[in-house]
């Protein structure tokens, strides 16, 4: 069930996630205005950013499930039995055994997702909140696109994707430089 | 330090039971080797009495009291597995990991680390992770790992399979000099012959989930119990001959008509029925001309240094032999050997069932 979402094109997880939020007739939004809570993302730039985030969130879900599910398989059995032997509780084991052994795959995943966050999550941006409301959601992927083809602007739109290359790259350099330094064993 | 009491121990994995029935006393502070060829069970029944793998029938007793039900880590053992299972993220903390688990204050730790690493000389490795160790520094590791716990029972799942030949002499010493010294009772599984005979106070040969035999390494070279524990304990093997005992039970006929007379009293309950004749290589010898009881046409010969291996072959039905001589020796193929086999270490067995019979 966990690696469904990873199915649907980001497209279409956004239209959920339009439709689920929607002030009008969407389900969430109609709970939390049961709750007493005034939800419209279409006009409120701070809620905007939430059903994005849901979408894109969900969507990644099934992604990084199934690289943890391979690295947690790819984890030898006599370790944790070592583990027990020497007397650690599960949860112990988990903590001090498994969860190192993992961190190489969650480096990667921290890695992959920062850079499915800075690109992919174009199409999930456009078929929400298309950038607004005030350009609450507009992110620099999407403003490359917005400024560049709807607005003409082709010059400031590339000099825009030349930072956020800039971007992208040092983030990971510097994830590079830092964390994997510790992951690595 | 502690006993360890097996008792009539099942295992079943699904439908296929890979161990029907093993019992045996271990006794506080003795040495205890599992033999066996492959997938005949040893590992799991190491493993049962780890508490790694739950025990379908029968039960394992430390100290007297029950395990069975009892999680790995409140049964105060420690375990040496074939790939060492060093957790590749640490290093000193390797062997630290089960004490502080256990609570122990740190200058405990320290101690016991320190000391142990000085037994096994590995002091200058203390801050190495696993990846960047030896096999043999890793083995000493694992090692560490199960002294510092100082727990009743160590086991060992083939410590030294993966050694080179010399490496695997001196481990052996310090294991046995180690489990000496600290006196914790211990099992360990091996394929090594040398292992086995000088490892052990006392050998269990598995063979196919059974116990074939139980004794110390002597007893059962001396006096195998079936024929399938004399072919495997001894290196070459032991020579097998079909042949017909005589009809008074008192000696056995080898091919080429040379009667060999038994000892106490030969076995009259088998009188005139054809037996196996089991030989170790290591008793036969060269004899002059006349006084040959069989006469070996030899067909290969290898020099290991201090004896020479002959195989060969006699009789009019070509039976194979292998033999052991002492000292270093040329032989041509096709030369034939006068040989005489000592009498009072043959080895007489059923054809049928394979156990020993007579003495
Ligand atoms: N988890 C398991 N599930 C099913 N069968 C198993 C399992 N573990 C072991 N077996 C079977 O049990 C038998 C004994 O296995 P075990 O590992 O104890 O052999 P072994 O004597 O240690 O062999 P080796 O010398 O090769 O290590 C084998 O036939 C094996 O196939
Ligand atoms: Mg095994």
């Amino acid at each position: 069930m966990i690696i469904w979402p990873y199915a649907a094109a980001p497209a279409v997880a956004g239209v959920l996630c339009y439709f689920l939020f929607n002030p009008t007739v969407g389900i969430i939004a109609l709970y939390m205005k049961i709750l007493g809570y005034e939800w419209n993302h279409s006009l409120n730039g701070g809620q905007a950013m939430f059903p994005v985030i849901i979408a894109a969130a969900w969507r990644e879900i099934s992604n990084n499930f199934l690289f943890f599910l391979a690295g947690l398989q790819a984890i030898p059995k006599p370790f944790i039995e070592a583990a027990a032997i020497d007397g650690a509780s599960p949860l112990k084991r988990f903590w001090t055994i498994t969860f190192p052994l993992l961190s190489p795959t969650a480096f990667f995943l921290i890695v992959m997702n920062i850079m499915y966050a800075f690109f992919d999550t174009f199409g999930v941006i456009h078929v929400i909140t298309d950038g607004g409301p005030n350009n609450a959601t507009n992110i620099v992927v999407y403003k490359v696109y917005h400024d560049g083809f709807l607005g003409l602007d082709l010059g400031g739109s590339a000099a825009q994707s030349v930072v956020l290359m800039i971007i992208v790259i040092s983030l990971t350099v510097i994830q590079f430089r830092y964390i994997e330094r510790k992951v690595n064993y | 330090m502690a006993d360890v009491s097996i008792k009539d121990v099942y295992k079943t994995f699904g439908k296929t039971e890979v161990i029907h029935g093993i019992s045996c006393d271990i006794k506080d502070g003795e040495f205890v080797v599992v033999l066996g060829p492959s997938g005949c069970g040893k590992s799991t029944l190491l493993r049962m009495v780890a508490g790694l793998e739950v025990i379908t029938k029968g039960e394992i007793a430390i100290n007297g009291a029950v395990v069975n039900d009892l999680e790995p880590a409140d049964r105060d053992i420690a375990m040496v597995f074939q790939n060492y299972a060093l957790y590749p993220h640490m290093s000193e903390k390797n062997m630290a990991y089960g004490l502080k688990i256990r609570r122990m204050p740190k200058e405990e730790i320290e101690k016991r680390i320190r000391n142990a690493a000085n037994i096994l000389e590995i002091t200058e490795f203390l801050d190495r992770k696993p990846r960047q160790l030896s096999g043999g520094q890793r083995q000493r590791v694992a090692m560490d790992r199960c002294i510092v716990r100082e727990p009743k029972v160590f086991l060992f799942d083939e410590p030294l399979s993966n050694l080179d030949a010399k490496l695997r002499v001196q481990m052996r010493l310090e294991i046995r000099r180690l489990q000496e010294d600290l006196e914790v009772t211990s099992i360990s599984v091996t394929h090594d012959q040398v292992e086995v005979m000088t490892l052990g106070d006392r050998l269990i040969i598995m063979d196919n989930g059974y116990a074939a035999q139980v004794g110390s390494p002597l007893e059962i070279y001396e006096r195998p119990a079936t024929r399938f524990v004399a072919g495997f304990i001894g290196s070459p093997g032991m020579n097998f001959l079909p042949v017909p005992l005589s009809a008074d039970g008192q000696w056995v006929e080898l091919p080429g008509a040379t009667r060999l007379p038994l000892q106490n009293g030969g076995i009259p309950s088998h009188r005139g029925q054809e037996i196996i004749l089991g030989i170790r290589p290591e008793h036969c010898d060269l004899a002059g001309e006349q006084a040959g009881m069989m006469h070996l046409n030899v067909d290969h010969v290898e020099i290991l240094g201090a004896d020479t291996l002959v195989y060969g072959h006699f009789g009019e039905d070509n039976a194979l032999l292998a033999v052991r001589l002492p000292a270093i020796h040329h032989f041509e193929k096709n030369t034939i050997l006068p040989l005489v086999v000592s009498t009072k270490n043959m080895h007489i067995f059923d054809k049928e069932s394979g156990k020993r019979i007579g003495d």
